[in-house]
């Protein structure tokens, strides 16, 4: 119900602003989409330690079979396979966009979601709370100056890791005389990689130790633009008001140089200056020719935490990497792929006899695309990881058909097998699904997916299990326009040529 | 309940057609000149208003209803035009009339001479045609509308004051050869043509015959600051011509998206006939380059400008899904210059109720692999605790708040429990998504636990201790130790 009521203040929200705005100019797009989701994972249980018994591989296990593992205290313990959980979750977005506004050069922006979950168990992550805001700001651009203020998302290396967001306002200035562009920006930030602050419970559904204020934070950008070279140095410090100690302070470099027509240098690293470490960083060197493109690069992961938490004093060490991708286009109709990388872990300095842990790893994969006629497309592809911790090879296979501009239909299946390093699992799963697409009009659009999956856990004891599911999907896409909107010139290039 | 909708709808139908039809008015009759040729012998019986100033042009509906009376002939709605000549010609009958009198001799001289067709019987009429008109005015009748610009206002108004006109009128008129070529549409073309004879402020009589300010104003996003489109006159009827445009031959080069912007130069002279400041906008969402700013914005009188469909760019290989991150570090100027916020939010905030394309069907089952070697880095759309720990929550793969609980789960390796370090410092990400701080602080803390140090290659703890010694009270509580 609660859901409802704010589904229908959103919508009467946004309807509201546009009627009530004076705009010359506005969109408003609304995206809804549904599926029908499960999932089985296991649950924890124990059994006496006088009951267990000796399995057929000589380990210990339950009288039901289950290998368990026992601590010389009164129980040992084991998973069981859980329940199905099923969930039927759904978003309606919202996008606004409004210009002319009586102010030339103001325009305001917002786009919002609304979530739930119809089983009304909420297992999917993302379905609360139910409102949530990604953008909603008004920005004014005078020159070549531009002011925003609202939530805003900030995009860029140190964003949150790529893209964060913060409730403050930016100020930026594009220089004319030399080719420099200027940011600065402040505000309350969120969380990293999500769009609620870190004082929401939902990003700390386990109840661990939570901050109970927002983080500040302050940060600065240049950009520089050349015909041959786009560069943007990044500061950005985060800080707890509550303590005044520092949750994050970071500094980041990203370039790209185009010495070639088809040749590019793209780069970059982040620095943690409250750690002192280089955190990640990568090279690209890239050849883009009309049916080739190839790729070559070097990268350097090391993972980044908030100095609200502890994980950052257990030294999580970095892998460095080399890597590359192919794609060659041997046909009109034909097109090839590969792509793979290695990798290994700089030494952990962790002591552990007992335990052998992989410390490098590969991934590679090779797909193929045939077009034989405009309306179908086929593709088909293989993967394989041999990764610590987990490894994954499989097969997908996709064909689709577009009988008309505006209806595609698609059927698709694959394999794959996944065995975990650190417990006895080998998944299995098959899958085989349907969609359809369908633009009714320019503002309109739906979809739908089917979806069967079959899905083993090996083990050899009695925790195997296998299970199936069908997943459902929904989607429907609506987009209004204002009438000045609608009165354009022709399209600059024909609808569908993108190439 | 479809029988009571669909009972609505016929009502509703029913009540609109007969509105409908209430406020539709009655056809007029057309006078059929032929039907009544045995009735007149001379047109000047009932357009006695051609040659004499004094008489009326038309006839009454009074004088029709002579006959037509409803008793010797039906009743008949003809009624006399009023309001302005459906037309753009500058004709006057009565001049015309007198030249034709000063010139009796040079054929019969009567109505029939523009009126009827060659040979035509009596009273079959016809309005008269251009060739005709050009004949008299010594121009060559089969260039009627390839003439010199000189020679519209001869026969013509301007458009704008003809508006008398229809629309569908409007959209018949013939399209000068003119106009086909090649590069009518560039401002070599059509652009020069247009300039007046009588400087920057006059327009060519040529256009003015056919086109009006709104014409124009549906390509030319600068009309007002174009004189020559100024000087047109203007009323809403003349907008129904189609106006073809298309986009300049630049636009279709394999390379235009990457080039356009030194096309365009400083000033987007070439640019600001078509284009808005919104025009570029659309694709520029953050910043407008310079060349963008110089052009005028949309707003009242102006058009938003052409629709701007971007191509790919050499970079975006069959692989830039998974490359794209560093790029777009680099230059996040040049990815808002094709895409708006709304395309990196459908992944990179993703959306409950929609599984997102950037990962493949089956990913819910293969992500481990990637998650704990992070193919990418996870975090850039995904929140640990909102995204991984909720759902790991559900499917029972979060630590049980007892070690010895969750010492069942990693069964891989019988001695797992006490050799987790390597494990932990190279997939710390991957712990984190099942494991809360308190579970590795069990042992790892100088305070409660058992005392094993945490602590790696890298850790600077007079760093970290300066930005946050609450880190380390954590598990040192006051009595941080010092080097």
């Amino acid at each position: 119900m609660g859901t409802l009521r704010g589904l229908a203040m959103g919508l009467l929200a946004a309807g509201t602003l546009v009627s009530a705005a004076p705009a010359q100019s506005w969109r408003l797009r609304f995206d809804a989409s549904g599926q029908r989701v499960a999932f089985r994972g296991l649950r924890a249980d124990s059994v006496l330690e006088s009951s267990v018994l000796t399995g057929p591989t000589g380990g210990p296990v339950s009288p039901d079979g289950f290998a368990v593992r026992c601590f010389n205290e009164a129980y040992c313990h084991f998973y069981r396979p859980g329940d199905i959980r099923r969930g039927m979750p759904a978003t309606l977005s919202t996008d606004l966009s409004m210009w002319g506004l009586g102010v030339t050069g103001l325009r305001v922006r917002v786009h919002a979601r609304l979530n739930t979950d119809l089983s009304g168990d909420r297992v999917w992550p993302g379905v609360t709370p139910a409102l949530q805001v990604a953008e909603a700001f008004a920005e004014y651009r005078r020159g070549n100056m531009t002011v925003q203020g609202g939530r805003l998302l900030d995009q860029g290396r140190l964003g949150n890791s790529g893209l964060g967001a913060i409730d403050g306002g930016r100020l930026a200035v594009q220089l004319d005389r030399v080719p420099l562009d200027l940011a600065v920006y402040g505000g309350w930030g969120l969380a990293r990689g999500t769009i609620l602050p870190v004082t929401s419970p939902a990003v700390n559904p386990l109840m661990d130790w939570a901050p109970a204020v927002r983080q500040l934070v302050a940060g600065a950008t240049v950009g520089a633009r050349f015909s041959r070279l786009d560069a943007q140095l990044e500061y950005r410090r985060e800080v707890d008001p509550s303590t005044d100690y520092f949750v994050a302070e970071r500094a980041g470099l990203s370039a790209q140089y185009r010495p070639l027509r088809r040749v590019s240098l793209t780069g970059g690293a982040d620095y943690d200056m409250a750690q002192g470490q280089l955190g990640t960083a990568e090279v690209t060197l890239a050849y883009n020719a009309p049916r080739l493109w190839a790729t070559v690069g070097a990268r350097h992961y090391r993972p980044y935490f908030d100095l609200w938490t502890v994980w950052g004093a257990f030294s999580p060490v970095p892998y460095r990497g080399v890597n590359g991708s192919l794609a060659v286009g041997v046909l009109p109709t034909v097109q090839l792929r590969a792509r793979g990388e290695w990798f290994r872990y700089d030494a952990s300095n962790a002591i552990t006899p007992t335990v052998d842990v992989e410390d490098a790893g590969w991934r590679a994969a090779f797909e193929a695309t045939v077009t034989p006629r405009p309306q179908w497309t086929v593709t088909g592809s293989a993967h394989a990881e041999q990764l610590p911790g987990a490894s994954s090879r499989g097969v997908d296979a996709r064909v689709s058909w577009q009988p008309r501009e505006a209806v595609t239909l698609s059927l698709a299946g694959g394999s794959l097998e996944r065995p975990l390093e650190l417990r006895f699992q080998d998944a299995g799963l098959t899958w085989f699904g349907a969609t359809a697409n369908y633009r009714a009009t320019d503002r309109f659009s739906i979809g739908a997916t089917a979806d069967r999956y079959w899905e083993s856990r090996d083990r050899p004891d009695a925790g195997a299990f296998d299970w199936n599911q069908w997943r459902f999907g929904l989607r429907a896409s609506l987009t209004l326009k204002s009438d000045a909107d609608r009165w354009v010139l022709p399209p600059a290039r024909p609808l569908g040529r993108t190439r | 309940m479809i029988r009571r909708i669909g009972v609505t709808l016929l009502l509703l139908g029913s009540v609109a057609g007969v509105a409908f039809a209430a406020n539709r008015p009655a056809p007029q009759d057309a006078f059929n000149h032929r039907e009544h040729a045995k009735l007149f012998v001379s047109c000047a019986t009932c357009h006695a208003g051609v040659e004499q100033p004094a008489e009326a042009f038309f006839p009454t509906a009074v004088q029709c209803a002579t006959c037509h009376d409803g008793t010797t002939e039906r009743k008949v709605t003809w009624q006399p035009r009023v309001g302005p000549r459906a037309t753009n010609l500058a004709f006057d009958h009565q001049q015309h009339s007198v030249v034709r009198k000063g010139r009796r001799g040079t054929g019969n001289n009567t109505c029939a001479d523009c009126h009827t067709p060659t040979r035509g019987a009596w009273m079959t009429v016809r309005g008269p045609e251009a060739g005709q008109c050009l004949t008299c005015h010594k121009q060559e009748p089969a260039k009627h509308v390839s003439l010199p610009d000189t020679a519209c206002a001869t026969c013509h108004v301007p458009l704008s004051k003809a508006t008398g006109f229809t629309s569908e009128r409007i959209a018949l008129f013939p399209q000068p050869t003119s106009h086909a070529a090649p590069d009518f549409q560039a401002q070599a073309g059509h652009g020069v043509q247009a300039k007046g004879p009588g400087g920057p402020n006059v327009v060519a009589t040529s256009c003015a015959t056919c086109h009006v300010q709104t014409y124009c104003a549906a390509c030319h996003v600068n009309a007002p600051e174009v004189k020559e489109i100024q000087a047109l006159g203007n009323y809403a009827a003349a907008t129904a011509v189609p106006h073809p445009a298309k986009a300049p031959a630049s636009h279709a080069a394999a390379d235009f998206e990457e080039k356009h912007g030194a096309l365009a130069g400083d000033g987007a002279k070439a640019c600001q006939t078509c284009h808005t400041q919104e025009s570029c906008a659309a694709c520029h969402n953050a910043v407008l380059p310079a060349a963008a700013r110089r052009l005028a914005h949309a707003g009242p009188g102006r058009a938003v400008g052409a629709v701007t469909l971007a191509k790919l760019p050499s970079s975006h290989s069959p692989t830039w899904k998974e490359q794209h991150g560093p790029a777009a570090a680099a230059s996040m100027q040049s990815c808002t210059s094709c895409h708006v916020r709304e395309s990196c939010l459908a992944c990179h905030v993703p959306t409950a109720g929609k599984q997102i394309d950037y990962h493949p069907a089956s990913y819910l089952t293969r992500h481990p692999a990637d998650a704990y070697t992070r193919a990418n880095s996870c975090a850039e759309c995904h929140n640990q605790g909102q995204f991984c720990q909720s759902c790991h929550q559900q499917a029972g793969v979060v630590a049980q708040r007892t070690l010895l609980g969750a010492g069942g789960y990693h069964d891989g390796n019988r001695q797992f429990f006490v050799g987790h370090g390597q494990a932990a410092r190279q997939s710390l990400e991957s712990c984190a998504s099942c494991h809360v701080e308190r579970d590795c602080l069990t042992c790892h803390s100088a305070q409660k636990g058992r005392g094993f140090s945490p602590h790696g290659p890298g850790f600077d703890a007079e760093r970290l201790l300066r930005k946050n010694p609450q880190l380390c009270i954590a598990c040192h509580g006051t009595a941080i130790p010092r080097r």
